[in-house]
This record gives structure tokens, sequence and C-alpha cells, in this order.
């Protein structure tokens, strides 16, 4: 039940590819998501707690896309996102789209199982407010 | 003019602000301190989620010691961690970097700018040691740890909150000058005596405040840190004192009652001494029995019998129905003090007006190593602690038998006591007999009978005295003037 606002940010990036936003409008709107969760976290677990579950889930998000693995060999600087700009872009949207999700997810799920889903809930729900807003102003421009 | 009234913040911790001297100065300067281990970091957050308020909330400034994620992964696994606080009334801010760069001015800038923000009521910092730490290795830092200190002391001062620096430190001994600048000293240590450990806390400074002296334990459980404060004995300008002695109480053992002049003044304590299987617990249960017939309550203190029912169905039965009150004894490392303070909450809870502690033998057992030596002086402080709660207390005592002297418990504790019941084996007719005596009732006549007793099912039933014998006391009557008859055989 926690996950219900992860999920539904997942679907609006997953909606806003398949109704064909181009590769950059979703690496704009992952790095968005990502940059919010930094700025969530950062005050909390500090930028080397923020850096080392973003590695980790893009360690996690390669199975499935391989082509994150440089993304993850760069991805040293907290608050560094650019490397994973410039990978979604190389990407379909919707391949972008479904890997940002991946990467997001087991980021919730690595958070979850250390401090508890209702704990990273509260902590991320500043994310979710903010993706769900513009998300919605995407959508009226579409 | 008036002079500056100090509030005291109620922590919510049990035993906590009594061992404070009545609560948190409000605005007060404090260091945790212990070793690795000792609660430290499990006491800060229980402050914090008591008194954190939206409007007031907390700053919990985490530096290089336990990583906040593990920090929040163990927290809230305690009852007080209420997650709806965190990010409302209570913000965890990291300061990892700036305290790694041993930069101290970017410290207090970085607190200080939160604290403007927030303005908190509570800021705790965890670990400050590896914030001194750090400001020692880096060498870039204009400012010193002295002033560094003093400066986060008047920061917090002006804001007006209450603080607290989280650190491991070992010993008072260590020269640092965080002990002469905080206002509050709580030691937090772990005691380690044999195979115990026993967590110990001590208020070893509180400025304007008259904080308990001594070591005081605690427990960590589920539901947080829980003080045990030695019972109060003087509250000064109380005169709620019960009188003692107004009353009389049945034993439950018919003829013990004629024995004791008329039954047991209500609020004293008896010993019922004696070897082991003598009858003791059975004397106990029958007191509470009675007490139970007459619709009293009574709470139980057990050492010795573990489950319910070896205490006997009936006493089972007003355990189950909650006439009688189970003081949980099982736990191992256990101090006097926190059997006072249990024993005297449920005899409040329940309006207990009888209490049976059976025995002392298996609480001296049970206390921890680091606590037996004291027993006498905890346990004189228990009993008259317990005697201001007006309620008439039966302590049990196993007696090894000897017969050469008479001794009425191993402990010296029998000067405690306000009346002393003494059980003992005879040998009369090749039989192991049971007798019991009167010893001592206080401000009282009582009989000086030594009366044979039996226990059958429905209990104890006292029976005559031996007459005609003598030298009942060393275990081995012999006939009224067979003495006599063998002395007058020997040569003059």
């Amino acid at each position: 039940m926690h996950r219900e606002r992860l999920v539904a940010s997942m679907a609006a990036l997953a909606d806003l590819a398949a109704q064909g936003a181009d590769s950059q409008q979703i690496a704009t709107t992952a790095v968005t998501t990502w940059h919010d969760i930094h700025a969530a976290l950062l005050p909390v677990i500090g930028p080397r707690g923020v850096c080392a579950l973003y590695q980790r889930s893009l360690h996690q998000a390669r199975v499935d896309f391989p082509w994150l693995g440089p993304v993850h060999a760069t991805a040293l600087d907290s608050g560094e996102f650019d490397a994973l700009r410039k990978a979604l872009l190389h990407q379909p949207s919707t391949v972008a789209a479904d890997a940002h999700s991946a990467g997001l997810a087991a980021f919730y799920g690595l958070l979850g199982n250390l401090i508890g889903e209702s704990l990273t809930e509260r902590l991320l729900s500043v994310v979710w407010d903010r993706t769900s807003g513009s998300s919605a102003v995407q959508g009226m421009e579409s | 003019m008036t002079k500056a009234t100090i509030n005291r913040l109620t922590t919510n911790i049990e035993g906590l602000d009594q061992i404070l001297g009545g609560g948190l100065p409000e605005f007060s300067f404090n260091l945790i301190a212990g070793p690795p281990g000792s609660g430290k970091t499990t006491l800060a957050h229980q402050l914090m989620f008591a008194l954190a308020t939206p409007a007031r909330p907390a700053l919990y400034f985490t530096v290089l010691g336990e990583p906040p994620l593990k920090m929040l992964r163990y927290q809230q696994q305690f009852d007080f961690f209420d997650e709806s606080k965190v990010g409302k009334s209570i913000h965890f801010i990291n300061l990892g970097d700036d305290a790694a760069s041993g930069n101290l001015e970017k410290v207090l800038e970085s607190i200080a700018v939160a604290v403007q923000t927030h303005g908190p009521s509570l800021v705790c910092v965890d670990s400050f040691r590896s914030v001194m730490l750090a400001g020692k290795a880096g060498g870039s830092s204009f400012l010193n740890l002295q002033q560094f200190i003093q400066q986060l002391g008047i920061l917090m001062t002006s804001w007006q909150a209450t603080s607290f620096l989280i650190g491991e430190y070992f010993s008072e001994h260590e020269p640092n000058p965080i002990f002469t600048v905080a206002d509050g000293l709580i030691w937090m240590r772990q005691s380690i005596e044999r195979n115990s450990v026993v967590r110990k806390m001590e208020i070893s400074k509180l400025r304007g405040q008259p904080t308990l002296p001594g070591l005081h334990t605690f427990r960590i459980t589920c539901a947080g840190i829980r003080v045990f404060a030695p019972p109060q004995v003087e509250e000064s300008g109380e005169v709620s004192a019960p009188v003692t002695g107004a009353t009389r109480l049945n034993m439950g053992v018919p003829g013990l009652d004629e024995m004791m002049g008329g039954g047991l003044p209500s609020g004293y304590s008896v010993l019922v001494a004696g070897p082991s299987g003598s009858g003791k617990s059975i004397l106990a249960a029958a007191f509470l029995t009675e007490g139970a017939r007459r619709k009293e309550t009574g709470v139980i203190a057990a050492f010795e019998q573990r489950a319910n029912k070896s205490r006997g169905e009936v006493i089972a039965r007003l355990i189950d129905s909650g006439q009688i009150g189970v003081v949980d004894t099982r736990s191992v490392t256990v101090s006097v003090d926190e059997v006072s303070q249990l024993l005297i909450a449920e005899i409040k809870r329940l309006k207990a007006t009888r209490v049976v502690i059976d025995s002392l033998s298996g609480f001296e057992l049970a206390l921890a190593p680091t606590f037996q030596e004291n027993f006498r002086e905890s346990m004189a402080r228990m009993m008259a602690a317990l005697a201001k709660t007006g309620a008439t207390v039966l302590m049990t005592s196993e007696l090894e038998d000897r017969y050469t002297d008479l001794r009425f418990s191993p402990y010296g504790t029998a000067f405690l006591v306000d009346a002393i019941i003494v059980q003992r084996y005879i040998e009369v007719d090749s039989r192991l007999q049971r007798m019991m005596a009167v010893v001592k009732v206080r401000a009282s006549q009582h009989s000086n009978e030594l009366r044979l007793f039996e226990i059958d099912a429905d209990g104890i039933k006292l029976g005559g005295m031996l007459t005609g014998q003598e030298g009942l006391l060393g275990g081995r009557p012999t006939r009224r003037g067979a003495r006599n008859e063998s002395a007058s055989e020997e040569p003059p």
C-alpha cells in the first residue's frame, strides 16, 4: 500500500512515453525525480548514503538494461545525474521510461528494506508531490 | 526583581525525571556520555519523540558516528518511534561532510542555519566526539574546540533550545572542556561483573537541580529506556504516612492469629524463616488467600517457584482473576530498586493490602552480582518504601537447619521486619515433625509456644505443644527429666 505513489509516478512516466513524448522529455523528468529524491534524502542520510543507494539501484536495474552499466560506473558524485541523462537520451522513450522506473523501484526497495517502507514513503512524499504536479502540467501541454 | 524560572520538561521516560530531580531543565546544554552500546542514541531519540512538537520541533544532527540509515533502521524498532513525527516535528540532519573536512566553523554554520530555519526546542548532536576528533585532525579550523563548544552553547541558549551532545566518552576523568561547559552530564554505562551486565545511568552534573546521586539501573526494552530510581523513602511534607497496627490481619492459618496476639498488625512486615520444605510458601499462600477471602487484593513477587501452578490452584485462580498481582521476576540481573519499583507500582494499581516476597533467598540469587554486595542496604530501602504504602508484607527466608544456633535469616534482615515466625524440623520418635513459633511481633504481645504443625491438602494445621520435651530448638528433643536421670547416674 506504501508503493501506490511510486507506482503512480512510474505509470505516469510510462503514459508519457506511450503518448509519444521523446527521450529528451523522459530523461528530463527522470533526472528531475532523482534530483528531488536527492534533495529529500540528503539532509537525512547524507550525500554518501544517497550516492551509495543510487549506485546500488543502477546496479540492480542494469540486469534488465545493460546499457545502464556505464552510468553505474560513473555515478560517483552525489547529486550528479548527467551520465544517466545521456544514457536515457540514447534510448527509445518507452525503453528509457522503463529503465528509469526499474532504477526508481530498486532504489525504493533498497531504502524500504533498510528503514521500512512507511518511513521511506514519509521521507519521499515530497518527491511524489512534485512529480505528480509536474506530470499534470506536462499532461496539459500534450 | 523576579528570579528566572527554570521550566522542567517532563520526559515521560519512567524514572528519568525522578533521577534528574524533577525533569529536564529547559534550555540546558547537556552531554550524554558513555561507551558504545550504552544506550545514548536511544535515550536521545526517546527524549526527542517525547518532547518535540510541530511548533517546537527537534533537530537531530548526525555526524560521522552511526550511519543515519542504520540509526533510522534500528531506532524505529522502539515503540516510541512515531514515524508520523519524522519530517514534521523531528528533523534529521546529516553533517557528515562538514565534519569530515574538520572545519568547525562550517559545522557551526550548518547547525546555525538549521536552527534558524526550524526554531527547534530540542537539538541533538550525535556523535559529538566525532566532531571533536575531526576538529583535532583537520587543523584547517580557526576555531579551537573550546571555542567551538562555547559558541555552540551560546547559539543553543540564545535560540532557547534544550540541547544534547552525544559522545563516546569512557571516563569522566579524561580532561575535556565539554565537561566544564555542559550544564548537565548524563553518564550511561554497562557494568560487567562475572557473567552479568547491568546498565547504569548517572546524572553526574545538572546545574540548578537536586538530582538523585548514585548509579541508577536502567533497562532498554521495546518500549525504550526505563530507569529504576531508588524508591523514595522520605518525601517532605507528606503527612499521609499510613498508621500501622491500627487493625490486625488474619494470617489464614487457624490458631496462628492467636499466637501472634490477635493477628498480624496491618502495615507490619513479617519474616517467615525456615528450612527448605518446611511450609513457608504454603503459609505465604494462606496469607494471600485469606486476604482474597476478605476481598482484599494482594501482590506476589515469587523468586522460587516457577509457574502459577506450583503455587497452588487457589493462588493461580486468584492471579487469573486479577485479585492478586504478580511482579515478574523472571529476568536475571535484576536489582532491588527495580523490584521495589515494580512492587510499589503493582500495590498502587491494585490498592493491595497484602504483599508476599517468596523468598529472600531466591531474590538474592536473582540479583545481578553487582547488587548482591549491597543487598542489606537496598533491602532496608525497599522495606521502608513498602512500609510507606501501608501494605502488610510477608517475606519468606530459607534458613539452613542449624541446630547449634538460632538464626532467622542469613542476611541479617531480621532487624528490618516487625514480626518473625520461625519454622523448624524436629525429630520425635523417629519421625520428622514440623514446628512453628512466633519469635517477635513488635509492640505486641504474642505467644511463646513452640507448636507442632502438619501440612495437608487444606494447608497448615497447627497442633499442640510438645509438652514434656525440651531441647526442641536443637532439633533432637529429649523427654524432660531424662537428662536429669542420666546426670544423676554420673558419678559425683
